[in-house]
């Protein structure tokens, strides 16, 4: 009797675990996976919303023959952001799946007229994870931006994503501007947010074909261009590469990047690589009015040289350091002055580190920061070393001289 | 009342044995169904008495039985019986003057009879006489001391226990030359009369486990014992667990490391399989080769024991649970590869990882099963069915090979073949809760199978100590395994009375 019952309950408890339907459920091959995300403004109809879905079978190497391209473009018009993207539903035979979206592209006339509404709903939902990063389509839709086939890396989006890690760690213009970080920004105060533009290069029709890959050189491509400054969560400008290399510099991004100065006696050039670089912004209250030091120190190495001095003394390699610096400043320099001039958006985050340093005073100098940071003075102070000068000793153009008979 | 008639209980137990020894002669031969393995024989012993013997074939020495006991008893180099004295008792003048045999009893019933002569035994009997003579002259064909075939070792003993109780206590008294070695033997089973030995060493086993062991065995009333896994399943703590609560070994080494320990061995005649009790979950993750290599190494293997253990049983689940409710915890390029195997995939990927551990078990167990000559082509099949062509065909996803692969190569790398069937068990009931719940059934299974672990008992000591409850100094011979040298007690979880094993650092003055 008691084993029967015992069965019984047995069977109703299995029967449970069935009836439950396991509502979470998603298999694999039910989702869309969402790589990227493109948000237009629809005069009409609200939020135009684009999705870069994966065709798995395409991307896997194994699977012999291609026969469509290795992502697709859902898309759908809608009031709201997540309207739209159920609304997808309508022409992709699978849900999107947005846990693993990597990038997010915002059209330029969006970004002007403000993000945060979309940034308020993509935050909120828990599907997403707040760690793509956020750009501006520059000179195209957004839409269209995710509409071009790229070589190497299969996905476009991945393509973007490791194009924008790399360039930031290494090329220093551009800005890894992660969602969360961005909208941490957003809402600080004594901070403003940035992000990279992206552009179309090319004939974009064909670039969404794949014949654009069966060329060496494609016939579009994509590329990072400058950075968006925002002031809360609207774009205001943009600054060009190397305002916008200054801007890394401040913040201390960069990893690792190559310039060059000009030779200190005639033409010619100095390319350096810059090894490593700390930057700190050390405020100070002058007279109730505030002041900062920005303070770099980098190490950098000599990769080229087409100067007409000589290298090997101790003297010349001084006097490189003393042009570095100088030019290192100016590009801090000009940054600082793009922003407080022609962007008035404090996106170095000056207000900040002066709250952090002086609390109270920042109650009083804090209100309307944006505006009193244009007349703030900055000072940029840098001390470089070139610790190496790469596997030559003599140029080889003064090599070469010496050994003319004239 | 009825039911319990019928239960055998096998001949009366005081009736006498007949006087005459054709009659007892005829009785036993009927007893047994006149069978053709009986072996009677009529001679006159010393020349003088009118005697029969009674045998069954292949269960005696025939060699001893011509020269130790009919060469004796049929000498023809004797005088001539007038001209010695007749003994007032001839079967005790046999038993004590004439057989060189060693072991001999004197029987009067015919209970007694049967069990020596079926034990093996050689029955003399003279005529007129109310008593018998039972002459030790077991000799049956055995299987040779050979290599064990499960737990084998690169290192350590080659040798490994027979099916006879004798040369496995030979075996084992071998090992362990001390007259603290104790063995307790009785009969279990009312048919079979099956010898059950008790083997410990006296000071080092627990009384209190000691005398459990035995109330336990003296407790089973059973017709039959034809394997040790009869008496296991009667001596356990309890049947409700997927887990094995004794150990077994076939491999003397083994045993004589548990007997060491204050363990007991429980022997049973007609397996190769020891008992050895208390065991430990513990227990069931330490391969005799850990005690004979480097330490370093051997603690590295517990490791991965343990790790293969967690993978046996949780792989399949987590595959189910991550691909099917936990999408986003993959790297992006990992989910995509996954995603571009599963499509075309026409089930779920429960199903799809049930019916591939269904496969890989019934491979198994026909594996297990097949004749060695066909062995090689089921193989073949299995390998292209399972492997190849299930995943060409786009029946199951290349991953879901991969998965039910290591699970099962994962499963054989625990040493004691209880624990990894547990381990195949369990996985079907996390694997549901994975289909169901995700991660989070998974959590709730291994939770439930923790307490469980937890509660149970093997002859009264704790399952998981030393782990719960914690004992800090039998860490030694856990998941690490530390040098000989500083193994200084025997573990006190294990059951024995945690005796010193090391002589004592001596002082630095």
């Amino acid at each position: 009797m008691n084993i029967r019952r015992m069965i019984t309950l047995l069977l109703l408890l299995a029967s449970l675990a069935m009836m439950t339907g396991c509502w979470d459920r998603k298999e694999l091959n039910e989702i869309g996976i969402v790589l990227a995300m493109a948000v237009d403004l629809d005069p009409d109809k609200g939020y135009k919303v684009s999705c870069q879905v994966v065709v798995p079978s395409e991307v896997a190497s194994n699977s012999g023959k291609s026969t469509t391209t290795t992502v697709t473009l859902v898309k759908a018009t809608a009031p709201t952001i997540h309207e739209a993207l159920y609304k997808m539903t309508l022409n992709s035979p699978r849900l999107s799946y947005m846990s693993h979206v990597r990038l997010l592209v915002f059209s330029e006339e969006l970004a002007r007229k403000g993000m945060a509404e979309v940034l308020e709903a993509l935050i909120r939902d828990p599907n997403f994870r707040p760690d793509y990063f956020l750009t501006i389509a520059h000179g195209s839709s957004a839409e269209e931006i995710l509409t071009i086939l790229t070589p190497l890396e299969s996905i476009p989006a991945n393509s973007l994503y490791y194009s924008l890690r790399n360039s930031a760690d290494s090329w220093a213009p551009t800005v890894e501007a992660y969602a969360d970080d961005t909208v941490e920004k957003m809402v600080a105060s004594g901070v403003e947010a940035v992000m990279t533009g992206i552009e179309i290069q090319g004939d974009q029709i064909t670039g969404g074909s794949k014949k654009n890959l069966d060329s060496i050189r494609p016939e579009a491509s994509l590329l990072f261009s400058g950075m968006a400054v925002l002031v809360r969560d609207r774009l205001v400008g943009w600054m060009n590469e190397e305002e916008s290399k200054g801007y890394n510099y401040i913040q201390g991004n960069v990893q690792e990047t190559v310039g060059h100065i000009d030779c200190p006696y005639g033409d010619g050039k100095v390319s350096l690589l810059l090894l490593r670089s700390e930057t700190r912004i050390e405020p100070r209250l002058i007279d109730g009015e505030p002041e900062f030091d920005v303070k770099m120190k980098a190490v950098q190495t000599i990769y080229g040289d087409s100067c007409k001095s000589a290298l090997g003394s101790e003297y010349a390699i001084r006097q490189l350091e003393k042009d570095a610096n100088k030019k290192l400043a100016q590009i801090m320099t000009d940054s600082v002055k793009a922003a407080q001039t022609r962007l008035k958006a404090d996106i170095f985050g000056f207000g900040r580190t002066f709250y952090r340093k002086f609390p109270t005073e920042w109650k009083k100098l804090g209100v309307n920061w944006n505006e009193k940071f244009t007349t703030v003075k900055v000072n940029c102070i840098v001390e470089s070393q070139i610790r190496r000068i790469g596997s030559l000793d003599e140029t080889i153009t003064k090599q070469m001289k010496e050994e003319m008979p004239e | 009342m009825a039911r319990a008639a019928t239960v055998y209980t096998g001949p009366d137990q005081d009736e006498p044995i007949p006087v005459d020894t054709d009659a007892t002669i005829q009785h036993v031969s009927s007893r047994l169904g006149d069978s053709t393995d009986l072996v009677s024989k009529r001679f006159l012993a010393m020349h003088a008495w009118p005697a029969g013997i009674l045998y069954m074939e292949g269960m005696i020495d025939t060699q001893l039985l011509h020269q130790a006991i009919l060469s004796s008893l049929l000498r023809s180099d004797l005088p001539e019986p007038k001209d010695w004295e007749i003994p007032e008792d001839p079967l005790t003048y046999i038993k004590n003057e004439v057989l060189v045999a060693g072991d001999i009893q004197t029987i009067d019933k015919l209970a007694d009879l049967f069990d020596f002569l079926l034990a093996g035994c050689v029955i003399l009997q003279l005529d007129g006489s109310r008593e018998a003579i039972a002459i030790h002259a077991v000799g049956w064909e055995d299987r040779n001391v050979t290599e064990p075939q499960s737990q084998s070792v690169v290192r350590g003993p080659m040798e490994g226990f027979t099916e006879n109780l004798r040369t496995n206590t030979t075996l084992i008294r071998r090992k362990i030359r001390s007259p603290e070695l104790w063995l307790e033997t009785m009969p279990i089973g009312r048919v079979t009369k099956t010898n059950v030995g008790i083997m410990y060493i006296k000071d080092l086993a627990q009384e209190g486990i000691l005398n459990e062991v035995k109330r336990r065995l003296q407790a089973i009333d059973i017709d039959s014992v034809l394997e040790s896994g009869y008496i296991e399943e009667f001596i356990q703590d309890t049947a409700k667990t997927p887990f094995p609560t004794l150990y077994n070994s076939e491999r003397p080494d083994t045993i004589a490391a548990g007997l060491l320990e204050g363990r007991i061995a429980i022997l049973i005649d007609g397996t190769p399989f020891v008992l050895l009790v208390p065991a430990l979950f513990n227990h069931f993750f330490q391969s005799p080769e850990d005690y004979y290599q480097r330490s370093d190494i051997s603690t590295l293997l517990r490791m991965i024991r343990y790790l293969c253990f967690f993978i046996a049983i949780l792989s399949p689940s987590f595959y189910i649970a991550i691909t099917t409710f936990h999408q986003e915890m993959l790297p992006t390029g990992l989910l995509i590869n996954l995603a571009a195997q599963r499509e075309g995939v026409p089930f779920p990927a429960f199903i799809e990882a049930v019916l591939m551990e269904l496969t890989y078990e019934i491979l198994r167990e026909a594996g297990v099963r097949i004749p060695r000559t066909v062995g090689q082509a089921v193989s073949i099949v299995g390998t292209l069915v399972v492997g190849q062509a299930a995943v060409e065909a786009g029946v199951v996803s290349a991953a879901m090979v991969i998965i039910v692969s290591i699970t099962a190569i994962s499963s054989y790398v625990i040493p004691e073949n209880g624990m990894s069937i547990s381990a195949r068990m369990l996985r079907f009931l996390l694997m549901g809760l994975a289909g169901a719940f995700g991660f989070y059934g998974v959590l709730i299974g291994i939770l439930f199978i923790l307490v469980h672990l937890c509660s149970l008992r093997s002859f009264g000591v704790a399952y998981m100590s030393p782990y719960a409850p914690y004992k800090s100094s039998d860490m030694k011979d856990t998941l690490f395994r530390v040098p000989w040298p500083f193994m200084r007690r025997r573990p006190l979880s294990s059951g024995g009375t945690g005796t010193q094993r090391l002589k004592p650092p001596e002082r630095q003055t």
